[in-house]
């Protein structure tokens, strides 16, 4: 990366910034918020800075990568990055045992306002983490319902690449939606998303009460514990995401979680916590691994994997839906799908509860 | 009354297309024993193309060398001129990149019905009918056919796996001249010519799409 | 120069397609609709001879369904004139009603090269482009990969593509149609917030439409979807195995002889 956040504030002193606008390195910032961490005087690079520079070459008239182009038109069109139809964001719903209130037909009062997200609703990978959510949170008892087809991204990646009039776009529409319906909280498996409706959209009038699933979950372990009843015995090692971890500095909910499940043995990689390193997803990188290695970058998955296997764990436990398909592309790169998986939280937890194969305590 | 079914020939460095072929096998499935197929080569026939082109009855070729480069504007103009329409039943048109100009310019030009897509033909009494393909493929119509001539243009594959019985007699080979006049070809005039400049194999163009 | 691009909405084929009752057209109101992917190369064309040649730019489209959100997408791309054809009807305009429109359009704006996508997706009986030069008089390629000034105010340069890896490099003498299959480059890309600016600011202008609907010269009997008549089949075993299953699928196609 020709331009790290040290040089652009001197390019920016200098008065030479247009060289940073005209170069690849704004877009391959992966908005891991390790920069406005360190930063001595907190200036927040990655909420503010990158997504500014972004905006003024998009309005400049440079053109992003065209996988952001994609991206982006895909998002404005169908409100999905995958330029999938909204009519397919319920495939994922069946042949589920549990009950799906879509209150976009059937609008009723409910406790959470479970906003599914692009990747669990499209991808297959994905779906798998949106069935078990859909199960624990019938086995706790919690009245729960989702947007079906008139769900849309809420955009935070699209934020973060610097197109903020879709992302304004997008927050009105959502804002109009959400206020349709009666809930007391809604939840996303989805950090990104999480962190866009929890600082961002407040902005703009949408204030909405939301947690993330591991938070969420956390509060409730007092009710979850007697459902973990299955012995999970592997060494699991744990990869805090970038938004729910580093920025929202929340690090032991989803590791309460882990560990309340019977079995389990927690391990921890070199980096972790706020130091944990970047799976490279975020900031638009999900969909710029070609674009990154082009410029001389190298997937940050592909390093990730390996500091879990060096811990000797059996499971890699993510709580971001970019994580799955990213690090098990990098399990596979490193011919170590024979001693690692790639698991999301829920799916340990559903598998603990015997949800998984459709038994219960 | 014996109709006529006229085939463009579309050719490259001397080999013919095989969708030139598809439409061959097509004009003569339809035409049987009764009508006439008809091929209108541009250039010379090729060596390896009389294979192909036992399948029509007549094969008139067009003799000059600008003519025998594709430029479809020029040889709608020049096939309008030499074509009697009232003798004519349909121009079966392969839909390549040439045929997809040169079969919706005749039709313009006639102010004849073109079909496009067609992925199959047959007669039903007075009528053809065709079946297109639209929408990249996710939609199908049928099409009746009253007004002749019609011009259609078949999609590739659409009569690849069809086989017709070897035909006993030799096509009737016919030249005919163009007449030049000041760097226009064929006896219709217009206000802006498409001439072929320069024509190169570029292999390294292959891929060209990012 | 001035140059006219006609852009066009389509079925989005992203969408599931739903057949009218009577099955003789799509369910115009059920079905969604997205710009014509070829018009949309048709325009980037045009915008990269603006920024090459000078040009002036003209976009005109009918309005069906959510046209504005594409002319308001133009505007910011930076054409200089907006028409819009008024089109108070349930289904699009076929070819023969947009070539009447445009016919009379093209004279009266002094046009001098018409770009237009070369086919769209609901285009089969008969093709605007061809047709529109044929009734103008006007030259005409279409497939065409990008268009380029040659030095000499009336003739220009057209690439298209033949079979066997052949481009040609065509000399359009203008006036001229050019039915384009992609621009040079792809459609640039515009920020959201110009095009939100460009609906808060620019008005179009508008004319009307064919005096009355055409038919097509051959009929509709059914419209229906493409039935599935077959799905994908894994092939499995060795590598040797699988290869094997190949070359026999390619010889039964007829793409291997």
């Amino acid at each position: 990366m020709e331009y790290t956040p040290r040089r652009i504030i001197a390019e920016a002193w200098s008065g030479t910034l247009e060289r940073v606008i005209r170069s690849p390195s704004i877009w391959m910032c992966v908005g891991c918020y390790t920069c406005s961490l360190r930063c001595p005087r907190q200036i927040d690079l990655t909420d503010t800075v990158w997504p500014a520079m972004r905006d003024y070459a998009l309005q400049e008239g440079t053109q992003p990568p065209s996988e952001l182009r994609t991206a982006f038109q895909n998002l404005y069109l169908y409100g999905n990055v995958f330029g999938h139809s909204p009519r397919k964001r319920l495939e994922w719903t069946r042949g589920l045992e549990v009950t799906v209130r879509d209150l976009s037909k059937s609008p009723e009062p409910v406790e959470v306002l479970w906003l599914v997200g692009c990747y669990p609703s499209y991808h297959p990978r994905n779906q798998v983490v949106a069935r078990e959510m859909a199960r624990i949170l019938t086995a706790l008892g919690i009245r729960w319902g989702i947007l079906g087809k008139e769900e849309r991204a809420l955009g935070d990646c699209d934020r973060l690449f610097g197109e903020e009039g879709l992302f304004e776009m997008l927050v009105e529409s959502n804002r109009r939606l959400f206020e349709r319906f009666q809930f007391e909280k809604i939840v996303l498996l989805d950090p990104h998303a999480f962190r866009a409706l929890e600082k961002f959209y407040p902005r703009f009038g949408a204030v909405f009460p939301a947690e993330h699933y591991t938070t969420f979950l956390a509060s409730r372990l007092e009710q979850l514990r007697p459902w973990l009843v299955k012995r999970i015995n592997a060494r699991v090692t744990y990869h805090d995401n970038c938004c729910v971890g580093r920025r929202c500095r929340c690090f032991d909910a989803p590791r309460k979680l882990l560990t309340a499940i019977p079995g389990i043995e927690l391990v921890e990689m070199e980096r972790n916590r706020e130091h944990a390193l970047c799976c490279g997803g975020g900031g638009g990188g999900m969909w710029l691994d070609a674009f990154i290695t082009q410029h001389g970058g190298r997937r940050l998955s592909d390093v990730r994997v390996q500091h879990a296997l060096k811990t000797g764990a059996e499971i890699l436990a993510v709580s971001c839906p970019f994580e799955l398909s990213r690090f098990e592309d990098a399990v596979k790169v490193a011919g170590a799908e024979d001693r690692l998986r790639v698991r999301d939280i829920l799916e340990l937890l559903a598998e603990s509860m015997g949800l998984s194969e459709g038994g219960g305590p | 009354m014996s109709r006529r079914i006229a085939v463009p020939v579309e050719a490259y460095q001397g080999k013919i297309t095989d969708l030139t072929r598809e439409c061959l096998i097509a004009a003569r499935l339809l035409a049987g024993d009764q009508d006439e197929v008809v091929a209108y080569m541009f250039g010379e026939i090729p060596a390896e193309g009389n294979s192909v082109l036992q399948l029509a009855d007549r094969i008139i070729t067009f003799e000059d060398g600008q003519v025998g480069q594709p430029v479809a504007l020029a040889q709608a103009k020049l096939l309008c001129s030499k074509l009697d329409r009232a003798e004519l039943d349909l121009v079966l048109v392969g839909s390549s990149s040439w045929g997809l100009d040169l079969g919706p310019l005749m039709a313009a030009y006639w102010g004849v019905p073109l079909v496009a897509n067609c992925q199959w033909l047959e007669r039903r009494e007075n009528s053809l009918w065709a079946t297109c393909r639209i929408c990249a493929g996710k939609l199908m119509v049928d099409v009746e056919v009253e007004a002749r001539p019609a011009v259609v243009l078949l999609l590739p594959g659409s009569f690849l796996r069809k086989e017709v019985a070897p035909r006993n007699r030799q096509p009737v080979i016919e030249r005919e001249t163009v007449a030049r006049r000041n760097g226009t070809i064929g006896s219709v005039s217009s206000g802006g010519l498409s001439r072929s400049e320069k024509m190169w194999t570029s292999p390294r163009r292959r891929f060209w799409w990012p | 120069m001035n140059v006219l691009v006609t852009v066009r909405l389509v079925p989005d084929l992203v969408e599931p397609l739903v057949v009218s009752p009577q099955e003789d057209n799509l369910d115009w109101e059920e079905t969604s609709l997205v710009l014509n992917e070829s018009d949309d190369h048709a325009l980037e064309e045009a915008l990269l001879l603006k920024e090459k040649h000078r040009a002036r730019i003209t976009v005109t489209a009918f309005d069906f369904g959510e046209i504005d959100q594409v002319l308001y997408m133009a505007a910011a791309k930076g054409v200089d004139r907006i028409i819009k054809i008024s089109w108070p009807h349930r289904e699009p305009p076929n070819s023969l009603e947009i070539v009447e429109t445009l016919a009379r359009l093209v004279p009266a704006l002094g046009i001098d090269l018409v770009l237009m996508g070369c086919q769209s997706p609901t285009e089969f009986l008969g093709m605007a482009a061809p047709q529109l030069a044929a009734t103008l008089g006007w030259s005409y390629v279409g497939v065409v990969r990008g268009v380029e000034g040659s030095g000499r105010s009336e003739a220009w340069r057209a690439f298209k593509e033949y079979p066997g890896a052949i481009l040609a490099e065509m000399e359009v003498r203008l006036p001229a149609v050019v039915g384009i299959l992609t621009a040079s480059q792809p459609p640039r890309y515009v920020p959201v917030s110009r095009i939100r600016a460009a609906a808060q600011q620019v008005q179009f202008e508008t004319i009307e439409g064919p005096d009355e609907l055409k038919e097509p010269p051959a009929a509709i009997r059914r419209v229906y979807l493409t039935p599935v008549t077959a799905h994908a089949t894994m092939l499995r075993g060795s590598e040797e195995e699988v290869a094997r299953q190949l070359v026999e699928l390619l010889l039964e196609k007829g793409i291997l002889k």
